[in-house]
């Protein structure tokens, strides 16, 4: 194991772990940012970013949003690299389907 | 009488206004993200379709009067024919139905005229959710999009 000036841990093959990453929010009332993307530290937390783009947007709330990359639900609470994000990412935030209105069939 | 014709002439522009402003802010980096395809943006019809895996669906939302009152959400062939059965998701947000006033199957959520017209749900009114940022077009469109994904193929 390599470890970096920042104390993450490369290995052979990659001692020089990405520090950062190039990320986009994008969601129904508009892209964060507006073109290209953001430049973020990689071992940075998604929550930030996606509450940067939440308040640029200016939407009022976000209670019950998932972030997704792909089919993959993201932990916003963790870093991109726990999360296994590297490179270019661009994600996907908006609300999840929620629960249908019967829990058995409406009569 | 004139100026109850007037009024709801005014109510039109103002309807088809805010649905104009919302489809618009519909980014086209979602649309390629999602792949969504919007077949129809005019007034008062939205109809999207989903390209996600070689599997295709397609959504119409008619947004009459929005949004003093939710759009009715119907399901479509990929040739525009409307369907009357569609699969249930896990979460049952396709409910089968049939519902009592389309006779089809309905998207049975909040935000979906067919939900709170549903006697199982008209005491939770669309007043309670109108204007939130989970419901305005995009927002319920992203929530039935989620619910076709899940749903078998």
């Amino acid at each position: 194991m390599v470890e970096n000036k920042q104390g993450d841990k490369g290995d052979e093959k990659n001692p020089h772990p990405e520090t950062h990453v190039m990320v986009e929010i994008v969601t129904t009332s508009g892209t964060w940012p507006d073109e290209g993307f953001d430049k973020v530290p990689a071992h940075q937390k998604i929550q930030v970013l996606l509450e940067k783009a939440v308040k640029k947007l200016r939407i009022a709330d976000v209670n019950g949003w998932i972030a997704t990359v792909g089919d993959k639900e993201l932990n916003v609470d963790s870093s991109y690299l726990d999360n296994g994000l590297t490179g270019r990412v661009s994600i996907d935030y908006g609300p999840r389907e929620g629960g249908g209105g019967c829990a058995r069939s409406c009569i | 009488m004139v100026l109850a014709k007037e009024a709801v002439a005014v109510h039109e522009v103002a309807s088809k206004a805010l649905f104009d402003a919302e489809v618009e802010l519909l980014p086209q980096r979602l649309l390629d993200l999602r792949g969504w395809r919007v077949i129809s943006g005019t007034y008062p019809i939205l109809d999207v379709k989903f390209e996600s895996n070689g599997r295709v669906g397609r959504v119409q939302m008619i947004c009459d009067d929005w949004n003093e009152q939710p759009p009715s959400i119907q399901f479509l062939s990929e040739d525009g024919e409307l369907l009357s059965i569609i699969a249930r998701d896990p979460a049952g947000v396709i409910n089968v139905g049939p519902h009592p006033l389309t006779g089809r199957s309905f998207i049975c959520i909040p935000g979906s005229r067919e939900y709170h017209t549903h006697s199982s749900h008209t005491g939770d009114l669309w007043d309670n959710y109108k204007g939130k940022s989970d419901f305005n077009l995009g927002g319920i469109l992203t929530k039935v999009w989620r619910a076709w994904q899940k749903s078998p193929k």
